[in-house]
């Protein structure tokens, strides 16, 4: 029998937190409860933060917007939009729940040129391990008193205590966004790879895709005046000439339609050509690559020659050294291949790996390439922060 | 606090330490076993344990506080770093890293413990362009990071007012900002990977919790040295704009320029850096040697620059000229020129310096507050200093919210060091009352520590207590600075030493 808890205001947590069994750790999930699918394994405790999906405040003046941890990812980018603003957050964290992004700390498309999410995050409110009640960081985009626990909590995947209420940075809408599709006769991988060492001109965001069902795609992001989104287009125009690579404007709100709202696009479907990313399932996993700007273009040039069909999906930021791999979970087969493949592509290329969504043991396997003084010392912050001793994946979240 | 020498009169607070720092009483001398260690490990000639060569040892640039270290060690690189530490955890003896002591809130000083000062450790390592990183050691200076990688047309980003002197240490230590970080963020975005001495002398490597861990480098960043020394950074670079360009506008009332501000960040703008600088500081700027040709009776200016392709950054800061012109601006001028440029640029960035024609001491604040509150808030800081009968010259981060009131006074006047610290706790107060902070780049240190519970709870101030001892469980590493020691609820500030 499973213990779910979905308070209905912050304050309930701490009592919830204390009343646990000495030992155990909790599920914590900004999922709605109803639409968990729990594995064999997973604790008997659940608590989600569903219902604490309110906007505490939005002061679209400061640029600064506070909500719940339960609030999805997708409503907060509307009721930004509605003033003019964005937060620099377009990446599978899309999906998820405000509390769950910083959770995952999920990469993303703009984190080279606006900076990841540790940058966007200013504040958190949060229950700890041993139920108090904890607010770290001010509203307010410098701040450096006190240890910088919002930046810890950014990726610490639950371990640290229950994400409440989160302040985020918002960036202005700038006058011009404009995405430019590049597409060449056989691969736009290599075009991809030179976008993270070539001079490009620094697109604001770059995306190469590829879905076992729909193919791939390169997009890269302007954003700016006009006049310098015309400047920087022809630089752009020119290099995608020197490669032999076509260049195509994409019409915004087709761009936007796929990402911003969180769903994602099913690979292939719909009238569009480029593929869109994964759809979340329990079956699927998640890894993410992290890398020099220059070894992610090896990356990707192994990656092409090992497209098999355990992979459901590939996205890459190659401005930021980041991509992200989809691989199909439901063949058992699969799950012990890949972490073995992921291996083989990235030691030799000083690749670090982490889950983003999977069970605990395909984490314990990527963390066995950890350096051990770091691993310590991870563990004696976790331990003086009373933190909870299990990583509860982003998929929960 | 005794001076245990009468070499000179220790005048830090009676803050106390835990009973471990306690064992190793203030201004004792280096025990003799301990400066032959030392002197082992980096040589003769870098162990300075002679009072009279301490005293350039005994305050960072926030000169007003001072306390006299035992020793000052000078590592050359990264083994003779580890071996110092060593000893010194071994003697348990306290002991305080420092840059070049260019820091503003008393980060660096060594009141009766061992000075590490990272300054000779000034090799650039690795400068790898494919990957638009650097690596390098701690005691490289800020601005030559951005001369070495020129060559391949980047540059580093974070630009610390002092970066002709400061060094990637400090800033690693103290997270700072600087001008640009409106738009590029402050030196925690910057850094990749680090390395650092833990007390204990272990180095380990630290990440950014790319393999699914924890941001150990945005932990240590910020920590003011009380985790460790900083042996080593990797930091990234960025590829040199197309254009640079600056415009200064000129406003009769600071809420005209305050408004000013917020308008063109709503405007989807997104200059490189957005300055104020007050009445005050114009006049004795343009009293100085670095005149920009401001009018005396503007009560406010702003620099905005912005950066990127010719065209776009000529029309972004058309835009801003017409917001400013909106918002009552009587002059806007755009540098024609990089001469023009750089000759704005003086005006704020020389200011500090400038201020010593109005008095012999400055107390610097560096509160952050929501852009919104800037007009209101200015005046109400003005309000105070007047109440208080001082003098007041503000120039600061406006597009960040970043405020720098400056109280000028002269401390050989008691009355009027009591009022400065009165009005400075007003300040600080009205700040973080607005939902601000009371450091957005000079952190803690000594400084602010008094401040520290108006910002965090018991139970937050007891959490980081924690992550402190499990790294530093002896309280040997810049032990007394940034949090208050348990059960001072009521830290005082440090008092101003008569020199």
């Amino acid at each position: 029998m499973v213990d779910v808890f979905v308070p209905n205001a912050a304050g309930e947590i701490p009592e919830w937190i204390r009343s646990l069994p000495p030992g155990v750790t909790p599920l914590v999930t900004g999922a709605d409860p109803a639409t968990l699918e729990l594995r064999p394994g997973d604790p008997g405790h659940v608590l989600s933060t569903a219902r604490l999906d309110e906007l505490v405040e939005l002061r679209p003046r400061d640029l600064t917007i506070t909500v719940g941890a339960g609030m999805r990812v997708g409503r907060l980018q509307e009721i930004a939009r509605a003033e003019g603003l964005w937060l620099a957050v377009e990446g599978p964290g899309e999906q998820l729940s405000a509390g769950g992004l910083v959770s995952s700390a999920a990469a993303g498309s703009f984190d080279a040129s606006r900076g990841p999410l540790r940058r966007q995050l200013l504040a958190c409110c949060e229950v700890s391990p041993s139920g108090d009640l904890l607010r770290w960081g001010r509203p307010v985009v410098k701040n450096v008193a006190g240890y910088d626990l919002p930046r810890l909590m950014c990726g610490s995947r639950g371990r640290l205590g229950v994400l409440t209420e989160l302040t985020f940075r918002l960036w202005p809408r700038q006058p011009v966004r404009r995405t430019y599709r590049l597409e060449a006769e056989e691969s736009t991988a290599h075009a991809a790879a030179a976008l993270a060492t070539a001079d490009a001109g620094d697109p604001d965001a770059a995306t190469w895709r590829w879905s076992a069902t729909g193919g791939e795609e390169l997009t890269l992001t302007l954003l700016g005046n006009e006049a310098a989104i015309q400047s920087r287009e022809r630089d752009l125009s020119r290099w995608a000439e020197s490669l032999g690579i076509e260049v195509t404007e994409e019409a915004e709100a087709e761009f936007r339609g796929r990402g911003e709202n969180g769903s994602g696009r099913e690979a292939g479907g719909g009238a569009f050509k480029v593929p869109g990313r994964p759809q979340r399932s329990s079956s699927s996993f998640v890894f993410r690559l992290s890398t020099k700007r220059d070894y992610l273009a090896a990356i990707l040039e192994r990656f092409t020659a090992h497209l098999e069909a355990e992979t459901a999906g590939f996205e890459a930021y190659p401005t930021g050294g980041v991509a992200v791999v989809w691989l199909q979970g439901d063949e058992p087969a699969n799950r012990r291949a890949a972490p073995r493949w992921l291996h083989s592509a990235a030691v030799p290329l000083a690749v670090r790996i982490a889950v983003e969504r999977g069970g605990p043991e395909e984490h314990a396997a990527v963390l066995t390439r950890r350096a051990p003084g770091e691993r310590d010392l991870e563990e004696r912050v976790v331990a003086a922060l009373g933190g909870w001793d299990r990583h509860w994946l982003a998929d929960y979240l | 606090m005794s001076s245990g020498t009468g070499r000179v009169r220790a005048c830090l607070p009676p803050v106390s330490r835990p009973p471990s720092v306690d064992r190793m009483t203030a201004l004792q001398p280096l025990p003799v076993e301990c400066r032959s260690a030392l002197r082992a490990v980096v040589g003769r000639d870098w162990v300075i344990v002679e009072p009279d060569r301490l005293l350039a040892y005994e305050s960072d640039a926030l000169t007003t506080l001072r306390g006299s270290p035992i020793a000052a060690v000078l590592p050359h690189d990264r083994e003779q770093l580890i071996g110092v530490v060593r000893v010194l955890h071994g003697a348990r003896i306290p002991y305080v890293p420092r840059g070049a002591g260019t820091g503003l809130a008393g980060g660096a000083v060594a009141n009766g413990a061992v000075l590490i000062c990272t300054a000779r450790m000034t090799r650039i390592l690795d400068v790898d362009p494919e990957a638009r990183t650097v690596l390098v050691e701690p005691g490289v200076v800020t601005d030559d990071i951005s001369e070495a990688a020129a060559p391949h047309g980047l540059r580093y980003l974070p630009d610390p007012a002092s970066g002709v002197a400061c060094t990637i240490g400090g800033n690693v230590a103290m997270n700072s900002g600087g001008p640009h970080c409106l738009k590029h963020g402050v030196t925690s975005d910057h850094l990749v990977e680090l390395e650092v001495i833990l007390p204990d002398g272990t180095p380990v490597e630290l990440h950014r919790g790319e393999d699914g861990g924890l941001d150990l480098v945005g932990l240590f960043t910020g920590g003011e040295g009380t985790l460790g020394v900083v042996s080593r950074a990797r930091v990234r670079l960025a590829p040199v704009p197309g254009a640079v360009q600056a415009l200064l506008a000129l406003f009769e009332s600071v809420a005209s320029a305050g408004k000013a501000v917020s308008d063109i960040l709503a405007e989807g703008i997104l200059p490189v850096a957005l300055e104020m600088i007050d009445r005050e500081t114009i006049a004795v700027v343009e009293a100085s040697v670095y005149s920009a040709g401001i009018p005396t009776d503007m009560a406010a200016a702003l620099v905005v620059e912005c950066e990127g392709t010719p065209a776009g950054v000529l029309a972004d800061l058309a835009r801003v000229a017409e917001v400013a012109r909106s918002n009552g601006a009587r002059e806007v001028r755009l540098a024609g020129d990089e001469e023009e440029r750089l000759a704005i640029w003086q005006a704020r960035k020389k200011a500090y310096g400038a201020l010593g024609r109005l008095a012999p001491d400055v107390l610097v604040q560096d509160a952050v507050v929501p852009r919104t509150a800037l007009a209101e808030l200015l005046q109400a800081i003005e309000e105070i200093t007047r109440r208080h009968g001082l003098r007041l010259a503000s120039f600061f981060h406006a597009g960040d919210g970043n405020l720098h009131p400056n109280l000028l006074f002269d401390r050989r006047d008691g009355d009027q060091v009591e009022r400065v610290q009165e009005a400075g706790r007003e300040i600080m107060e009205l700040c973080v009352a607005t939902g601000g902070t009371i450091t957005g780049e000079h952190g803690i240190g000594l400084d602010k520590i008094r401040y520290m519970r108006l910002v965090f709870g018991p139970a937050e101030l007891a959490a980081q207590r924690r992550i402190k001892e499990a790294l530093d469980p002896h309280a040997l590493c810049n032990a007394d600075k940034m949090l208050p020691p348990p059960g001072h609820d009521e830290c005082r500030r440090p008092a101003i030493r008569d020199t």
